[in-house]
């Protein structure tokens, strides 16, 4: 075989390891997509199934109705994730960026003193009161935003590992010689080096923020103040509780309709949607190969 | 410039942080929503926060207004005011308990049936009201019976109110209605487990693609028991029968053993899901749907058959009886942070005592949410339907603590919700261990090992997935090792001597 | 110029004059150091709970001690070893495989020509990441489920009854959890990959290498600092576990108890019955405990062979 063929045989050996793990990833989606689309009836009585008996928009239906819940969650979201991811962002670029230079003094110290808030937790009661009482972020957007989501170690970690390696120090001292101040440095030359990392945060913490529907369990019960998470699994919530207790209620559980598995689905298949739609915008960033140009001399 | 534009971005996001959080009213517990309801509330009046889960749907809207409009009248009437706090029943028990670290909490409605009355009192979350109910009105203390009050206290204080219900329940069978009146059964005629057993092998002859019976609702077989469970208020300690005072593992009860050799056996035979453990559809959507034939289900005073279509029930199977949790599985009480009890207490008697509180509460107001038609009943306004109730409390009303006072809706079964309710009540068979507590303090460890031991078995043998006899060996081996035999012949010490008083 | 002496006095000179030096930096650091103390430091003092008994009424302060009570219930329970080892055992195959895993797909996103492709399987492959565990269990649910399961029903001849059968689950466990997390751990090391000079590679290839030794060669050295890092950080970790994975995909069927249960959902369950605040507050502080000294020492091992890339 010669050196194309070769290549050839490479490429494709690899295209299908990844056509395995994608089936893998895409099938169960499809199977909820269908879930979601199937008349209850049948869904009750046959199961899951990528070809259901009977298609039923009913699901769609309801939902529409609701559209407005609907739109409200996803405003929502889409608000907290984007402030959420800027604040996250540059905290985490102006706190990073410091520790990733080795003539800093006491940057041991400073290290650790970020990675101790990895491993150790006050615990959900105390930070509660703390965000309860002394700063009364209950029903605010902010309640979303603030708690455990606005900075987080593990970035701070990843972005230092990637300005000590990926950035040479010779291109800062650099610009530094030409007189430039620190916010400068950062600005001017670090992040632009930095986008793949940068656009990968972003894409983490907006996830985080996106995913996240613990803050809201605990601090928000306004239902203006909802999004898509919340809203999905207030619905779950709702119906593991009432299913072990309805004995509570008697016949007044009937009377309300209790969200199919259909719609239970609808909403998880609308809830990954946006995402599966941004991120390819956001792959343009991961630029292949960044050439470092104009370091020696 | 894109420096400083940066560092102004910066402050002010920080700033507007900040701010947010600080300088705003603390003890009279006002929350600011972020798109600001219209909120009638004079700052200098007390306002009382009210937690309610909720089951059907409310509208923000409609929250507002009928807080506002129950402000307009309980400030004349009492001189203070309440603020609505609707959680999602799924979570609610969470919040409260958070909620009840801070001041900002009040009055609440909270879960008992797992016998929670035990840990809210240990954990000092609910405010002792015994002197403020020995002190309040005769028409409040007429509300409730012996055994009510019972419920809700502990070592002889009173911590919270029971919400007004219906307690206990018997068991029936529902059956699909086609297939009933297609194999001619008789639903009158099944009265106990042998009669339901023919049944359902006739019927799993005639249809062996369906479940002859299936779990009440997710991987519990049946609620309504004829064994009696949470003596004590415990999660270990079993009676056989509503009658019976001896206590006992739950895996050596006769009457467990006998229903789960009918299971067994059933299960053995095909007629039920395979897969039970883990089921999480009501039985009632399948029966409904076809997919089963027929679940057991607790019946009261709604008939089922007007509740779930394209069904019908059988006589009763296993009889009506309250376990200890039954009664009050759901109150009403004050939490101990909070800064005004003297007016929490006033507006917990009143949601008992006062008519126009409790209905403007319940129903919403008159007019938009409900409307009172000729026979004097309530019902939803013109055009109106459940579906599009802004006013969820109109469509469930069970959360509420007394909705014997409120007007009967049209669509009730009864015309007097107290007059049936109180027979239904007096008629129930309740366990002579009614009142009984057995302080768990000194178990906990042995607790949540037995609830883990229970949590294996349990349910396996309820739907007949595992044979008791196989298992029991290693049950009682099990049991030995975590020291239960030493801790309930503690429970039936105890008991004896609550007994003989 | 800076002058250096080394005098006792002139050290601390030094030092100051560094850091006056470096003020600017310093003042960088304030926005995520007020952060960290408001929402990480301040809270802290509750860890006293774990050693308390929490009282409503009395509050964190007033709240009597009770020693080491609280840990009682997680240790003198004859499962105390078999939460630990499930916790441990899952973790480390979870780190071990998830690793492997998100590197491989790293490196193979990275070889592939097509740029369409690419783009392709990186979006698909996030799909399990934005699924909440539990619409997952549902869909574990519809392909094991013994009567209307896609395995039992399609793909086997001979139905197995999988939710009582508590020999399977180990493998099912890591499946589904490297499945979840395989897509979006890929992106860190692939952000990374990407960013490695291309002028490596090309002399790799003037080099006469082909394209397994300028993966081993160029691309993993390249990867090394946060496959450390990163392998560190989970080592921190250890002790905690996915309740949504252990506690909902098995749908709590009881007989896969001895397989399934972690701390967390040990402890989840052991306060469903108790509502014990100081209890959780103990299980959070062991689990603390545990990680932070697995990784001074895991750091400690770094050190000693590859110090830039220790954490601290």
């Amino acid at each position: 075989m010669n050196i194309v063929q070769h290549d050839k045989l490479q490429q494709t050996l690899m295209h299908i390891f990844m056509i395995i793990l994608v089936l893998c990833c895409v099938l169960p989606f499809l199977l909820m997509v269908m879930a979601s689309v199937t008349d209850e009836e049948t869904l009750i009585r046959n199961g899951y199934s990528f070809f259901p008996e009977k298609f039923s928009l009913d699901t769609y239906a309801y939902l529409w109705k609701s559209a407005s819940t609907i739109g409200r969650g996803y405003v929502m979201t889409i608000a907290v994730t984007v402030i959420g991811t800027f604040c996250n962002l540059v905290i985490t670029l102006l706190f990073a960026y410091p520790l990733s230079r080795k003539d800093l003094p006491f940057r041991n110290a400073i290290s650790f003193f970020l990675f101790f808030t990895m491993l150790f937790n006050g615990g959900l009661v105390p930070t509660y009161m703390m965000y309860a009482n002394t700063f009364h972020i209950k029903d605010t957007i902010w309640a979303l935003i603030v708690p455990g989501l606005m900075m987080n170690a593990f970035y701070v970690i990843m972005m230092r590992t990637f300005f000590s390696t990926s950035i040479p120090d010779s291109l800062i001292e650099a610009a530094k010689l030409d007189g430039a101040r620190e916010l400068k440095v950062l600005t001017k030359v670090v992040i632009p080096l930095s986008k793949p990392m940068i656009v990968t945060q972003v894409l983490m913490v907006g996830l985080g923020y996106w995913n996240d529907w613990m803050n809201g369990m605990y601090y928000v019960s306004d239902q203006k103040l909802f999004t898509i998470q919340m809203i999905l699994n207030n619905m779950i919530n709702n119906i593991q509780f009432l299913s072990k207790n309805a004995a509570l209620f008697g016949a007044d559980v009937a009377a309300i309709k209790t969200p199919t598995v259909g719609i239970r689905m609808a909403i998880a298949v609308l809830a990954v949607l946006p995402i599966l739609i941004i991120y390819p915008f956001l792959q343009k960033y991961f630029v292949k190969g960044i050439v470092i140009g104009g370091v020696k001399g | 410039m894109k420096k400083k534009f940066l560092a102004a971005m910066m402050c002010a996001m920080l700033a507007m942080g900040t701010l947010a959080g600080c300088g705003q009213s603390t003890s009279s517990g006002e929350s600011a929503s972020a798109e600001g309801g219209t909120q009638e509330q004079s700052s200098d009046m007390v306002t009382l926060n009210l937690y309610i889960p909720t089951l059907a749907t409310y509208s923000e809207d409609a929250i507002t207004e009928v807080e506002n409009a129950i402000n307009e009248y309980t400030a004349d009437t009492y001189g203070w005011q309440i603020h609505l706090n609707y959680n999602e029943i799924g979570t609610h028990e969470q919040k409260i308990n958070l909620a009840m670290t801070t001041d900002q909490l009040d009055v609440t409605c909270y879960f008992t049936g797992n016998g929670q009355l035990a840990s809210y009192v240990h954990n000092g979350q609910l405010l002792d009201i015994t002197d403020y109910y020995n002190n309040a009105s005769d028409e409040l203390k007429n509300t409730f019976t012996d055994a009510e009050i019972t419920a809700s206290s502990m070592d002889g204080r009173l911590y919270g109110l029971v919400r007004k219900y219906q307690y206990g329940g018997l068991e029936v069978v529902v059956m699909n209605k086609e297939i009933v009146e297609a194999m001619d059964i008789d639903p009158a005629s099944i009265d106990s487990m042998d009669k339901l057993g023919e049944v359902l092998y006739q019927v799993h002859e005639a249809y062996p693609d369906i479940y002859a019976l299936v779990p009440q609702s997710s991987a519990d077989m049946s609620w309504a028991k004829t064994w009696i469970e949470g003596i004590g208020l415990t999660n270990f300690a079993y009676t056989n029968d509503v009658d019976s005072t001896e206590v006992g593992s739950l895996f050596e009860m006769e009457s467990f053993r006998e229903f789960c050799s009918y299971t067994n056996r059933w299960y053995q035979d095909g007629l039920l899901m395979s897969d039970a453990v883990s089921n999480t559809q009501e039985g009632t959507d399948m029966v409904t749907a076809g997919a089963a034939f027929a679940c057991l289900h607790n019946a009261d005073i709604d008939p089922l058959e007007n509740i779930y279509p394209n069904t019908v029930t059988s006589a009763v199977l296993i009889e009506s009886k309250a376990i200890p949790t039954d009664i009050g599985n759901l109150q009403y009480g004050i939490s101990v942070n909070s800064a005004h009890p003297d007016e929490s207490f006033e507006l917990l008697s009143a949601l008992y005592t006062d008519v126009q509180l409790q209905t403007l509460l319940a129903y919403g107001i008159e007019g938009e949410h409900y409307i009172i038609n000729e026979d004097g009943k309530a019902d939803y306004p013109e055009g109106m339907t459940a579906e599009n109730e802004p006013y969820g409390g109109f469509v469930a009303t069970a959360v509420y603590p007394n909705y014997l006072l409120l007007p009967v809706k049209e669509s009730a079964t009864v015309e007097d919700y107290k007059a049936t309710i109180d027979e239904w009540n007096a008629s129930v068979k309740v366990s002579p261990a009614t009142g009984f507590y057995f302080d768990t303090a000194e178990y906990t460890d042995f607790v949540t090992a037995y609830k883990n031991l229970e949590d294996k078995y349990k349910n396996a043998l309820l739907t007949g997935s595992i044979a008791l006899d196989d298992v029991l060996p290693q049950i009682q081996s099990e049991l030995t090792a975590i020291g239960f035999y030493e801790v309930i012949e503690e429970v039936q010490t105890s008991l004896d001597e609550y007994l003989a008083q | 110029m800076k002058t250096t002496k080394r005098e006792k006095q002139g050290q601390n000179q030094y030092l100051k004059k560094e850091i006056w030096k470096h003020r600017e930096l310093y003042l960088m650091l304030l926005p995520g150091a007020i952060y960290l103390l408001i929402n990480n430091y301040l809270p802290i003092g509750g860890l006293v709970l774990a050693f308390k008994q929490y009282n409503y009424a009395k509050g964190i302060l007033g709240s009597e001690w009770c020693g080491l009570d609280n840990f009682k219930f997680l240790f003198s329970t004859k499962d105390a070893a078999l939460i630990i080892r499930n916790t441990l055992g899952y973790n480390m195959v979870f780190i071990i495989a998830g690793t492997i895993l998100a590197i491989v797909v790293a490196i193979i996103l990275n070889e592939l020509r097509s740029a369409l492709s690419k783009k392709i399987y990186q979006v698909l492959i996030l799909i399990p990441y934005l699924v909440s565990m539990v619409v997952v269990s549902y869909i574990v649910f519809a392909f094991l489920s013994a009567d209307n399961g896609f395995l039992n029903n399609s793909v086997l001849s001979e139905k197995i009854n999988w939710y009582m059968s508590p020999q399977y689950w180990p493998y099912i466990l890591v499946f589904v959890s490297v499945w979840k997390s395989f897509g979006y751990n890929s992106i860190i090391y692939y952000a990374t990959v990407i960013g490695i000079d291309t002028s490596l590679y090309e002399a790799a290839v003037v080099d006469g290498a082909n394209r397994w030794q300028r993966i081993w060669h160029v691309t993993l050295p390249g990867l090394r600092a946060t496959i450390i890092t990163l392998t560190l950080l989970a080592i921190g970790r250890v002790m905690y576990s996915d309740f949504g994975l252990f506690y909902q995909v098995p749908m709590n069927s009881g007989l896969l108890y001895d397989v399934t249960t972690t701390i967390d959902v040990y402890v989840y369950k052991g306060l469903m019955v108790l509502n014990d605040v100081g209890r959780s507050a103990a299980a959070g502080f062991f689990q603390s405990v545990c990680g932070f000294i697995l990784v001074l020492t895991a750091n400690l091992v770094v050190t000693k062979i590859d110090k830039d890339n220790a954490l601290f």
